[in-house]
């Protein structure tokens, strides 16, 4: 991440908890909450996330956030975030939200400022642990690694619920903004899985994003716990730049030294997503399908000649069926999760089109302000195994596991 | 045409009657609020402020959940009204309250401390299994 960006985000995260702080005294509708959340993984085969095959501890997320009414009908909200997951995040606090919101009424309110981003049931909450009964969203569905930019956007939303006839209800957010994406972050890190089974020093010079638009619908047709839902999620002008080197031991001794140059701009991306969620007494079920579609012109050149791109336009589908169960302070859960063979495998690796896992995952509430999971995963396929560190050279093996524990504490 | 006698309703059947409006007024729960909020409430619109879609009362202020806890009636009646178990309503809660869209319910083990709340901020409301002895509050039977 360059200097000035970084020391700007720690700069305006460090504000964020001035202010939150400051706000103590203000007023008694004044609220103040958070967690902290310490896991760890550990996987058969392959780093998934972190560095996973040795085992890891570097799987941490934290949040201090408040929630002031000055006036009636306005809230100030804001929350400061900071995450380690193996690469990514590194303990840098920054901003995850902050906004004011004026609610008009049930059916029309609007926020503005650092807002979260929705779509589906959990990406504007995929940081919060105790929200769930997994430690691990289903990956297709939910990246950790894609937070910086979709979990949140800075611009304006407006929301609302209407009532329909015999009890059903239609609930609305639609937002508009610009997404900050993290040069040292997911789409970087997948960018340069791409590339970096063929070159070395792989860098990104350039990585940016436009605007993002996008809407969520939820419909709830009067059954008690059931709602279906639908978002769409549009991004556009993305620019990413990397570069790479053709080291000396390759095959074809003509490439050895030279530089690989790969340049997508004015990229846009249109996710949608469908979901259902229906729980009834102490059981609680969901499923989802997700699509994205990319528009991509790619710009390859090789020592400084152009090559022709391969045109590809990627199509990316995934989907989940998720059941679970409370039993008193306990809650088991199990998920199937599937990321099929949407995508033409890279460089004759078969199993890195696909993604196939069976989870079963356990919750135990200890107190009211403790949370301990624990969770199994069988997985077959490499399909969401980035490369960016080196850190999954051979994508050799089809079937691996990967375990998850997490303690969190609320206050 | 005969003359139908006229047939006194049996003691019994009063009984049970008086004992089925007494039992389904005993069964009511109280809703406590504010004693300057006059707003009228009834099972539907409590349910969108347990579930967070009713966010303000009509005169602006914000609603402020108080939730009594280890009160197997009062979680019962929490459970009659939101439609979700103790865990799941905290769950709901903790969902909206880490995305900044509202604010968490206040959990009181003493329903002295929960009455004192309610009094202190103009938009609190709580259900409890008993309002006979509290004073100070709106209270509201559903």
């Amino acid at each position: 991440m360059l200097p000035h960006i970084k020391e700007a985000k720690r700069g305006l995260a460090h504000a964020t908890l001035l202010c939150l702080f400051c706000t103590c005294g203000l007023s008694q509708t004044l609220s103040v909450g958070g967690f902290i959340s310490t896991g760890y993984l550990e996987s058969s085969h392959y780093n998934y996330l972190a560095n996973t095959e040795e085992g890891t501890t570097d799987f941490v997320e934290a949040a201090l956030n408040a929630s002031w009414t000055p006036a009636n009908r306005t809230t100030l909200n804001g929350q400061a975030f900071l995450f380690e997951l193996g690469p990514y995040g590194n303990y840098e606090p920054f901003i995850d939200y902050l906004f004011v919101e004026y609610s008009y009424s049930k059916e029309f309110g609007i926020r503005a400022g650092r807002i979260k981003r929705e779509l589906g049931l959990y990406t504007h909450i995929q940081d919060i642990d105790i929200s769930r009964t997994s430690i691990i969203l289903p990956h297709g569905v939910y990246d950790p690694r894609y937070r910086a930019f979709s979990a949140s956007l800075d611009g304006a939303a407006i929301y609302g619920t209407f009532g329909l006839p015999g009890r059903q209800r239609l609930t609305y957010n639609l937002y508009g903004g610009h997404v900050n994406i993290d040069p040292e972050g997911g789409l970087a890190g997948f960018t340069l899985t791409a590339t970096s089974r063929l070159t070395i020093d792989n860098h990104i010079e350039t990585i940016d994003s436009n605007t993002n638009f996008g809407a969520q619908f939820w419909y709830s047709p009067g059954i008690e716990g059931l709602r279906l839902g639908y978002g769409r999620s549009e991004y556009y002008d993305v620019d990413i730049v990397s570069h790479g080197t053709f080291p000396s031991n390759i095959p074809d001794p003509n490439l050895a030294g030279l530089e690989f140059i790969s340049k997508a701009i004015d990229t846009s991306f249109a996710l949608d997503q469908f979901s259902i969620e229906y729980y009834v007494g102490n059981w609680n079920f969901a499923a989802e399908y997700h699509s994205s579609t990319a528009d991509i012109t790619l710009e390859q050149s090789i020592g400084g000649i152009s090559i022709p791109s391969r045109g590809r336009n990627p199509d990316f589908r995934a989907w989940y069926l998720q059941g679970s169960r409370r039993f008193g302070p306990f809650e088991i859960g199990l998920t199937y999760a599937e990321e099929p063979n949407n995508w033409e495998p890279e460089f004759d690796t078969v199993n890195a089109s696909h993604q196939k896992d069976r989870q079963i995952s356990l919750r135990y509430d200890a107190t009211d302000n403790w949370t301990l999971k624990l969770e199994a995963h069988s997985i077959r396929g490499t399909r969401r195994l980035f490369n960016q560190h080196g850190q999954n050279p051979v994508l050799g093996q089809d079937s691996w596991t990967l375990w998850a524990a997490k303690s969190t504490i609320t206050f | 045409m005969t003359n139908t006698p006229h047939r006194p309703i049996p003691r019994f059947a009063l009984a049970l009657a008086f004992l089925l409006v007494a039992s389904l007024r005993l069964s009511a729960d109280p809703i406590l609020l504010n004693p300057e909020n006059n707003t009228p409430v009834n099972e539907e619109y409590l349910r969108s402020i347990l579930t967070g879609t009713e966010r303000f009362w009509e005169n602006g202020h914000e609603v402020l959940i108080a939730v009594l806890k280890n009160d197997p009636k009062a979680e019962q009646a929490l459970n009659r009204f939101s439609g979700m178990t103790a865990s799941k309503f905290k769950n709901h809660w903790q969902r909206i309250a880490f995305s900044g869209r509202g604010k968490m319910p206040k959990q009181f083990s003493d329903i002295e401390d929960l009455v004192e709340f309610v009094k202190r901020n103009p938009g609190a409301i709580a259900i409890v299994s008993d309002a006979k002895e509290l004073r100070g509050v709106n209270v509201a039977d559903l």
